[in-house]
């Protein structure tokens, strides 16, 4: 039996509507008028125990609503959830002593206090038993290094210090399931690689199946097995980081601007094989994919400059919104909270 | 584009009518704690006007000089007062301890001003709309009295907006202390201190007579006393334009010592970064 | 399931993060006590100002209105120290702390209160029980000579006590109610303004006022049930107007301040399926 299973899962919001003009106000306090905004729109999927799956999506695409629906924080509108048999909103006292949860932007750790004073009472909330309480202290203080920093104020950690802490504090009662939402946003290259390598750990050790959301696409790739990929509350992708690969890999544009508009015809040629992919020849503008694993970017450029007059050029990370879009064709994704920068060159 | 032609030069202190507007803007924003603002008011002139009429109650003669209507329309205007009067929790402290202070620092404007046309903003735009039309309100019931003259009743404007100058500067020499002190805790202090002297609550001459005369040499009467005792028309012409002459005397005193340390404060808080 | 002892062992741990926490700045604490020290003694200062001149308000005497003023101020400096951070309820609701409130295995209002305690109500507390107490002997309801009596001092602390605390239960009740409209209204703590300003009708003896506001004060905002009604069951039937009249309504105290905070407990809960997108 999978330990999560979600069967059409839907979230419909009510938005307070808000009237303009100050009778408007006035009545919308009589009789509030609403806006349904569906946030989650018919999910389905299951995970199986010790699975770690990447939750991806843009800005809005609901992640934290199916995050908040897993916890029981939220209720569904319609269909299912159900977190190793239980309704997890329902029966929300049960379903809280079998996950930790983790928010990278919202600290659960008592701000003025040292790091030991979480601890103590996380262990009162969780009644977690002396002995677990000890072992997983004895375990953090090596893993998360939670020993050089049980003294300090939480206020003084460094942001990496504090996620690591976070980590610890969210896994004192042993939980078999970890929610982590955007676990490491704002943290540095080191610190992020260091909370990856936690997490992989964690999961070989404890077998604790991870749910991770994040906008950072190393997260993924670093750590989980899966992805179910999310776009304006639907279901778009579930399955192995490698079916998304052939255009997922591509992760770096490269828009050229041509010094005369016969370039063009030319473009072909830079990209000959696999590696380098063109994605647009429009004019003077000339738009290429590649990967930056098989091939580097003054490989490309120089063999651009070789065959093209480049007058000048632009480099570009791929982002999440723009992998989507190239996966989905484009398809409803205007709404999108996202800029759309990962297009590239922009409209003539 | 000519950064020159865009500065439209206004003469001295209306430049800043803008943060005036700004701050009507705001209250409007809120307009659920605007409405609850102005019943809380009403339910503040109503608990007065039970009180007095419970303390009046089986009194033939006057109290402490002051006959029932005239106590109950110093109250209950006094009530009405506050909401225009009472800048709302302590801006200033706050800019200072979480240090968005700066931002406005950086501003080519003097922030003093800025302050003070933007509470008077709030300030005037709660009286007008919920003060004036409780007292009008009160008045047509005849819980409390209509002012002697249509003169009182322009001086007494003028008193009240001296009055409010007093409890601005008041209001931002004590926001200033936050430099210095950086906590918020005194707050409470400050409002009592202006509660007991100014005779917002009760006038002055209920008060036992030490207390009186402390609170008489305090320029905290310039907010209410004074005000509320031209409109019951308990100082007559004369003691009126005294009255206004000590108010203005004080209101300039205190705004121009706010002004000293202000300069002072913002000195060290340039040398120390805040 | 969780024992009540095992929450009593989590509030006393909550009790501490709270203590140290607020004592990292000693200043702001001693600075917020003294301004509240002072903001009583003010208040206290008003109605002796007042009784300089009259003998009686509304048939009540300067030592029973300051023995009604005393009694709320104990009832609402408990529910201040121990359960003020329901006021906080609007910003939990818009910055979503409480959807980390409602992944612990705990009561979701439990946590609210023990969230955060304030430490700057004890001027309050101290005033209150110090009037509270001169008063009961100088109103001849505690002593220890023969005038009083032993069983009768007896009786009446544990009325005292009894009526106290369920202050504290009719001003949780009130503002409960106040703040879980935040599940709806956007611009929460308008309401709980409002609550602020009733309450200054709890300052003085019920009578004063008029039919509507005394009912609203007693069956909507129970405000009179803080003090008002039950100091009846101390003053006799010829001591205050309404004297024996409002005996049995006195006794009724502690069942209101229950009935209040199972309404309020109620509401709340609605207000949480409302949050959860579980209701209406």
């Amino acid at each position: 039996m999978p330990l999560i299973e979600v069967s059409r899962l839907t979230k419909v919001y009510q938005v307070p509507l808000r009237q303009p003009g100050f009778t408007g106000a006035a009545l919308s306090l009589v009789r509030p008028s609403y806006k349904a905004v569906t946030a989650v729109d018919g999910i389905d999927f299951t995970i199986q125990a010790g699975e770690m799956v990447g939750y991806i999506g843009p800005n809005g695409a609901g992640k934290s609503t199916t995050i908040k629906l897993l916890c029981g924080v939220l209720a569904p509108t319609s269909g299912s959830v159900s977190v190793g048999g239980l309704d997890p909103h329902r029966r929300r006292m049960e379903n809280a002593r079998r996950i930790g949860l983790v928010y990278g932007q919202r600290s659960q750790l008592l701000w003025d206090l040292p790091v030991r004073e979480t601890f103590y009472l996380l262990r009162r909330i969780y009644q977690v038993p002396e002995s677990t309480y000890r072992e997983n202290l004895a375990d953090f203080g090596r893993t998360f290094e939670i020993d050089a920093v049980w003294d300090t104020p939480v206020r003084l950690l460094s942001l990496g210090q504090r996620m690591r802490a976070e980590l610890a504090a969210a896994l004192i009662h042993s939980p078999p399931i970890v929610y982590l939402d955007e676990p490491t946003i704002g943290l540095d290259v080191l610190a992020k690689s260091r909370i990856r390598e936690f997490l992989r750990q964690m999961n070989r050790r404890r077998g604790t199946t991870v749910i991770l959301t994040t906008h950072d696409l190393r997260d993924v790739e670093e750590v989980c097995d899966r992805i179910i990929m999310i776009h304006q509350g639907r279901l778009v992708y579930d399955g192995a980081l490698e079916g998304l690969r052939g255009t997922f890999g591509e992760r770096c544009t490269l828009t050229l601007e041509l010094e005369e508009a016969a370039g063009g015809a030319v473009a072909p040629e830079v990209a000959l094989d696999d590696d380098v992919r063109l994605i647009k020849a429009d004019g003077k503008r000339v738009e290429l994919a590649f990967d930056r694993r098989r091939i580097s970017a003054p490989e490309v450029i120089a063999r651009a400059c070789a065959v093209l007059p480049v007058r000048d050029l632009v480099l570009r990370e791929t982002d999440l919104e723009s992998v989507v879009k190239q996966v989905y064709g484009g398809n409803g994704i205007e709404n999108g909270n996202g800029n759309g920068e990962g297009r590239g060159g922009g409209e003539p | 584009m000519n950064v020159l032609t865009n500065f439209i030069p206004l003469p001295g202190p209306l430049r800043y009518l803008a943060y005036t507007r700004a701050a009507v803007a705001r209250v409007l924003a809120y307009r659920v704690n605007f409405w609850m603002g102005a019943v809380g008011t009403v339910l503040g002139m109503t608990i007065q006007y039970y009180l007095w009429t419970a303390i009046y109650h089986g009194e033939d003669g006057a109290l402490a000089g002051y006959g029932a209507v005239e106590a109950l329309t110093y109250v209950i205007l006094g009530q009405a007062l506050q909401g225009f009067l009472h800048p709302e929790g302590d801006p200033l402290g706050r800019k200072v301890r979480d240090g968005s202070i700066a931002v406005d620092l950086a501003r080519p404007a003097d922030w003093q001003w800025v302050v003070f046309w933007d509470y008077l903003g709030g300030s005037l735009f709660r009286w007008l709309t919920t003060g004036v039309p409780a007292m009008v309100l009160f008045t047509v019931v005849g819980a409390v009295a209509a002012p002697p003259s249509l003169g009182a009743f322009l001086v007494f404007l003028v008193s009240a907006f001296l009055g409010f100058v007093l409890l601005f500067a008041w209001h931002f020499l004590f926001g200033l202390l936050s430099f210095w002190t950086k906590g918020g805790g005194l707050i409470d202090l400050k409002a009592t201190a202006v509660s007991l002297f100014s005779g917002a609550l009760v006038p002055l001459e209920f008060y036992p007579p030490g207390l009186r005369r402390m609170a008489m040499a305090l320029p905290f009467r310039g907010i209410y006393y004074l005000p509320l005792s031209i409109y019951t028309g308990r100082l007559g012409a004369g003691e009126a334009a005294g009255a206004l002459g000590w108010q203005a005397a004080w209101a300039v005193g205190l705004f121009l010592m706010a002004r000293v340390l202000w300069r002072r404060a913002t000195r060290s808080l340039v040398i120390h970064g805040g | 399931m969780r024992t009540f002892g095992s929450y009593v062992g989590l509030y006393l741990c909550y009790l501490r993060v709270n203590w140290l926490a607020l004592m990292a700045y000693p200043t702001e604490f001693w600075g917020n006590n003294l301004g509240n020290v002072a903001g009583n003694l003010l208040g206290i200062a008003a109605v002796g100002i007042v009784f300089g001149h009259v003998r009686a308000i509304g048939g009540w005497s300067f030592d029973q209105v300051l023995f009604l003023y005393a009694l709320a101020m104990v009832a609402r400096s408990l529910w201040h120290l121990f359960m003020v951070n329901c006021l906080n309820l609007p910003y939990y609701v818009q910055r979503g702390t409480l959807d980390r409130l409602m992944v612990r295995p705990v009561n979701i209002l439990f946590q609210v209160y023990a969230d955060y305690l304030d430490n700057d109500d004890w001027g309050e507390a101290v005033i209150g029980l110090v009037v509270l107490g001169t008063l009961s002997v100088r109103l001849g309801l505690v002593g220890v000579g023969p005038e009083v009596g032993l069983a009768r001092s007896l009786t009446n602390v544990l009325w005292l006590a009894v009526i106290a605390l369920s202050g504290t239960a009719i001003f949780a009740a009130i503002h409960l109610a106040a703040n879980t409209t935040s599940f709806w209204l956007v611009q929460a703590g308008a309401v709980s303004q409002l609550v602020w300003q009733v309450d200054g009708f709890s300052r003085y003896p019920l009578n004063v006022y008029s039919r509507p506001l005394r009912f609203v004060l007693s069956w909507l905002l129970p405000f009179g049930f803080i003090n008002f009604y039950p100091a009846h069951l101390f003053f006799g039937p010829s001591g205050v107007p309404e004297g024996g009249g409002l005996l049995w309504v006195a006794r009724l105290t502690p069942l209101v301040a229950a009935a209040a905070f199972g309404l309020a407990y109620r509401f709340w809960q609605a207000g949480l399926d409302h949050y959860q997108g579980a209701g209406s």
